[in-house]
């Protein structure tokens, strides 16, 4: 039986993913890593994740237009969805979560406070 | 008389996200070298720890108050300017940066001011999207209307356009209100960091279009 929450980290700064990689296998979740728009279409579709951990500034496809790509997939309706971005002028749109994010975090974020919020946004997805 | 290229705050938008993605991956290994700790850890290098985790917490609140004084679009809105100054100081700067006149007409008495979080920011973006209009669309002269719209204060500023061109800026309009290469201001940004809605209208039965603002009262 499989019971390991999914967590999918998109980002292509491999300091940011180590990190985050380490504390949330150390929370107990099994973690993918994706570094482009197009690895993470990919990686979710080979092995639905149950939440998404998406930088909004990424190389080729930014963060809200996977956002918007997977939230087009029927197969992945109970996606969670937590946007990290840089501010600036994605803090509009990001505050809107015009994309179908669930969340955001602004950077530097407070680790502690990001594994809180994924825990909340899991506590109430189903399997 | 030559002029300067304008800077405004969003010069300094990738500096201070390269800040804010940096401190980042700096507070995340931090926070996750302190998991790893071992628990006959000697005193000091407890409080060496202790140090960096407090430095990176520290940072984060200057790198967030360097942001907030740097770029408009993070501040909340506050203040009020004087419709009357905003729209004068617009038609100067379009006369002087980009030889553009505006009609600035006779703006009702019952418009109120408007509330704004940085006058110089909506000023510096309006004049980049004006700039593109002259440069893209060869729009010559422009009239400034003001009035109450469903409580907001609208600003339409009106050009005569052909029908290509009116095509032509539906197709272009994003980019125009999202602003283009460095130093322009995205204007849509700005405005709705101010709580205002803009968009580009176009009136195919009488040929015109226009750039509309609706702001908040003050």
């Amino acid at each position: 039986m499989e019971s390991r929450r999914r967590v999918l980290i998109v980002d292509d700064e491999p300091n940011i993913v180590l990190s985050l990689e380490f504390l949330l296998r150390q929370q107990g979740y099994e973690v993918a890593i994706a570094r482009d728009g197009e690895e993470a279409l990919a990686a979710a579709a080979a092995r639905p994740p149950h939440l998404v951990v998406l930088d909004v500034m990424l190389p080729g496809l930014d963060g809200f237009e996977v956002c918007r790509r997977l939230r087009e997939r029927a197969e992945l309706a109970g996606l969670k969805i937590l946007l990290l971005t840089a501010r600036g002028r994605d803090v509009d749109r990001v505050r809107g979560l015009e994309e179908g994010a669930d969340a955001y975090m602004s950077k530097p974020f407070s680790t502690r406070e990001l594994m809180t919020a994924v825990a909340e946004l899991l506590e109430g997805s189903g399997e | 008389m030559k002029r300067l290229p304008r800077t405004d705050g969003h010069d300094f938008e990738p500096t201070v996200r390269e800040l804010r993605g940096s401190l980042a991956n700096l507070r995340a290994a931090s926070e996750a070298l302190d998991l790893l700790a071992p628990p006959d850890e000697s005193a000091d290098a407890k409080s060496l720890r202790a140090v960096v985790l407090a430095e990176a917490a520290r940072l984060s609140g200057i790198v967030d108050h360097l942001g907030a004084a740097l770029l408009p679009i993070e501040r909340p809105a506050r203040g009020r300017r004087p419709l009357g100054d905003l729209i004068s100081e617009l038609a100067r700067e379009a006369r002087a940066d980009l030889d553009l006149p505006i009609d600035l007409g006779a703006a009702p008495p019952d418009v109120p001011d408007v509330r704004l979080a940085n006058g110089a920011a909506l000023v510096a973006a309006l004049l980049g999207a004006l700039g593109r209009l002259r440069r893209d669309f060869a729009v010559g002269h422009l009239a400034l209307r003001a009035r109450l719209h469903q409580g907001l204060v609208a600003l339409d500023l009106l050009w005569p356009a052909s029908e290509p061109e009116l095509w032509r800026l539906r197709e272009s309009h994003a980019e125009l209100l999202s602003g283009g290469s460095r130093g322009e201001s995205p204007l849509r940004d700005v405005v709705q960091a101010m709580g205002g809605e803009v968009w580009l209208t176009v009136d195919r039965a009488a040929a015109s279009a226009a750039l509309r603002l609706l702001l908040p009262p003050a």
